[in-house]
């Protein structure tokens, strides 16, 4: 799945709610590769099972037994791949980033139920959500739902 | 009204003929519109008092139309209605089913393919093209009919036999043709009759009754021709088609002849009928065939209904979310979806088809239609009305007057709109209105205007003496006054001076022909399913159908055998049914879209839970910096 920009013509009209978009979703990737680092350093790139207390801004609580820097890292990876695809108004990036959030919420709201809330990564993924919604972005992105 | 002369009679025939609708019907369809008396003589006549058991009135046999309209006299809430099915006794009931049965057989081996009455499949069932809410609140419309009244299982099956048995060696079809002369229009009003609505037993509908009323409406301009030789058949020209349906009222009923969606069949003269299809056991009418989705509303869920569209308005345009606002009234979950099968595969009656018509005339003088104000069959009181009979075609069931009888143009939204020929006219009026009330404005302004010059010159004289203040503050409150009157005046001839070029643009389009986009007046229309979205495998129609009641297996399966586990084993079931579905369906992307959508709103709510007050102050503070950077600009700019 290689990033194809779909239009080449440098005059094209990118809504701003797309510019905003890819904005969230690189502060989501910069988020995730902080805390990849911080448990890297601290806890080492295994994937071996850990009793740690997670800080609030993680955003993939579901993880918990399986945290590990190099997990981290590698979504972070994977959140800024799918920021720069958005950017390139690749067609396949919409879906991409709907599912990454979808994963990010419902691990949010697993989190908050086991009283580990992850409040700001629930922000944001709304935030997303909206305007990845947004009717704009949905026919920028021209994908048939 | 004097009753009609036999020559008026013939002119009305001929014209009803002229343009009868052709209706046709889908296969596995038993009952077919039928003579009025005929049905009468088959039915006895029962009064429904409030608080007491129905009372026969004229037993079967020895009803007639003298009987059925004499007046009476009860209290509110009481309702006269016929009743046209016996209950069968066990031998007739297995000889049906014996008949039946032998008939399936000897088609499927193709030895009777012409017997119209069978051969039906249901198509992709209305469950599998619809989501899980809407599923969910079917399985509870199901569970009702258990407890509110409705027409007996096995009426369906008398009324077959007693249909039969009427038709057995005088098989005729009847309509009913009215006749309205409004606004310069000529309604032809078609209605027919059938004696049996089977759409609940026989086609998986919403329900069944006894009798059951259709009309088509064809609106035709007439001609002043000179030529006395002319047939006033002749001088009429269809402009219009408008036929009753399910959901619809007003602009959306009707189509314009040229619409390419009014089929139409060419009799033997080659004069064009509109094509009616005819939904199957509903008799429902459509302009295309095909396979549609109507939704039932039930009374108490209606505020439901209203909060779900208002919120999906919302939704898209207030938030600008994805979606679409013309959708909005068609899909509610809380609406209950069902198919409506207008397939046309079946008996085709009129021009061209299979059978003929056989018309008879209809208006306030024939005494079955208005001295009978009571209902066409059982009355199962079922508080939601589906399953009880309708009144004729002059009464609702409350016993008032149906606005398509004494307000045909209206009914169909055409009481704004002059007849083609008289629209030109109609413009000529406007224009010497809009003229004068220019010439009037006029003058108000040339008055005014002099008025506020006089005013200020005054002013200006004033100015400077103090004696005269008084004065002037007077003046210059009258000429502020006479200032606002102007620019009043002013717009309004402005707006009278667009007025007039519409007019004159639309006069123009008119003379070269052009009478505008035939379906630009309507707001929502029916459309049939299309190939691709009924385009389902038969696993993913099975598991529509059957996932709401695995699901309640489920949740007893869970609950006996393991408690602690329900709420995360329920998720799970759900979440694979769906997951299963929706890949069968292609619609992985809506469905992952539409949970994300979910979680997101919950993590508001969360939100907005926790975070409740300093969620207000910094809202606060949000408006508060924005009135200063608003009016900061205005200082600067």
């Amino acid at each position: 799945m290689g990033i194809r920009r779909r239009v080449k013509n440098p005059t094209i009209q990118r809504p701003r709610s797309v510019a905003i978009l890819v904005i969230l979703q690189v502060l989501q990737g910069i988020g995730l590769l902080a805390y990849s680092l911080y448990m890297g350093e601290m806890y080492g790139w295994g994937f071996e099972k850990r009793e740690v207390q997670l800080p609030h801004f993680a955003p993939f609580e579901v993880f918990e037994v399986l945290s590990s820097g190099l997990l981290y890292l590698v979504l972070a990876i994977i959140t800024l791949y799918i920021a720069l695809a958005l950017w390139l108004l690749s067609s396949w990036a919409w879906i991409a980033a709907m599912t990454l959030q979808g994963f990010s919420l419902l691990a949010a709201l697993v989190g908050y139920l086991r009283h580990h809330p992850n409040y700001i990564s629930m922000l944001l993924g709304i935030l997303l959500v909206f305007y990845l919604n947004q009717q704009e972005v949905q026919s920028a992105f021209r994908r048939k739902l | 009204m004097d009753p009609m002369e036999p020559e008026d009679a013939k002119t009305n025939l001929a014209l009803l003929r002229r343009f009868e609708p052709v209706v046709r019907y889908t296969r596995g369809e038993r009952f077919f519109p039928i003579n009025v008396e005929r049905y009468i003589a088959e039915c006895s006549l029962w009064v429904q008092r409030q608080d007491q058991p129905a009372e026969m009135l004229v037993a079967q046999g020895e009803l007639t139309v003298d009987k059925l309209v004499q007046p009476h006299q009860d209290g509110f809430g009481t309702v006269y209605f016929l009743k046209f099915i016996e209950p069968l006794d066990i031998r007739d009931l297995a000889r049906y089913s014996f008949d039946q049965a032998v008939s399936s057989i000897r088609q499927a081996l193709r030895l009777e393919q012409n017997n119209q009455e069978y051969g039906f499949h249901a198509g992709v069932g209305r469950l599998a093209r619809v989501g899980y809410g809407s599923r969910f609140v079917d399985a509870l419309f199901s569970l009702t009919l258990m407890l509110r009244g409705r027409v007996p299982g096995d009426t369906a099956i008398a009324a077959g036999l007693i249909y039969r048995s009427m038709q057995a060696g005088n098989e005729r079809y009847f309509y009913y043709g009215r006749i309205v002369r409004e606004n310069g229009w000529v309604v032809l009003q078609y209605w027919y009759f059938y004696p049996f609505n089977n759409w609940r037993s026989g086609f998986f509908g919403a329900n069944d009754h006894e009798g059951d009323w259709e009309m088509v409406c064809v609106y035709c301009s007439e001609s002043d021709s000179n030529d006395p030789f002319m047939p006033p058949e002749e001088r009429l020209t269809p402009q219009w088609v408008a036929y009753a349906s399910h959901d619809f009222s007003g602009d959306d009923l009707r189509r314009r002849w040229d619409d390419a969606e009014v089929e139409k069949a060419l009799d033997a003269r080659g004069n064009p009928h509109p094509v009616v299809y005819a939904g199957a056991g509903s008799h429902a009418s459509y302009f295309s065939r095909g396979e549609y989705l109507a939704e039932l509303e039930l009374p108490f869920l209606m505020p439901l209904v209203r909060l779900v569209d208002k919120l999906q308005v919302w939704w898209v345009q207030v938030l600008r979310q994805a979606g679409n606002t013309a959708e909005v009234s068609k899909f509610n979950i809380f609406r209950i979806p069902f198919v409506d099968y207008a397939r046309g595969d079946g008996l085709s009656i009129g021009s061209g088809g299979n059978k003929e018509w056989k018309p008879e005339h209809l208006d306030e003088n024939v005494p079955w239609a208005s001295g009978y104000r009571g209902l066409w069959g059982l009355y199962a009181k079922d508080p939601i009305s589906g399953e009880n009979a309708p009144a004729g075609p002059v009464y609702n069931r409350d016993g008032s007057v149906r606005r398509s009888w004494y307000d045909p143009l209206g009914w169909a939204g055409l009481d704004k709109l002059p007849p083609p020929d008289e629209i030109l006219n109609v413009l000529g009026r406007k224009r010497v209105e809009i003229l004068s009330a220019q010439s009037s404005l006029r003058k108000e302004i040339e008055e005014k205007s002099a008025k506020l010059v006089g005013l200020g010159v005054e002013a200006v004289a004033m100015q400077g003496l103090p004696h005269l203040e008084q004065a002037h503050r007077g003046l210059v409150e009258q000429m502020g006054a006479t200032s606002e009157e102007l620019e009043g005046l002013r717009r309004e001839l402005t707006l009278e001076d667009a007025r007039l070029g519409a007019l004159t643009q639309y006069e123009n389009r008119l003379q070269a022909g052009d009478l505008g986009p035939p379906r630009a007046h309507i707001h929502r229309a029916h459309q049939p399913s299309t190939e691709s979205g009924r385009a389902l495998a038969g696993v993913a129609e099975f598991i529509a159908a059957t996932s709401i009641g695995v699901l309640m297996f489920g949740i007893v399966l869970l609950t006996i055998f393991a408690r602690p586990y329900l709420l995360i084993g329920l998720a799970a079931m759900i979440g694979l049914l769906i997951f299963i579905e929706a890949g069968f369906r292609r619609q992985l992307n809506q469905l992952i879209n539409s949970l994300t959508v979910g979680l997101a709103i919950v993590s508001a709510l969360v939100l907005l839970f926790e975070f409740f007050w300093q969620i207000v102050v910094v809202a606060v503070l949000a408006a508060g910096a924005f009135i200063i950077w608003e009016n900061l600009r205005e200082i600067a700019g």
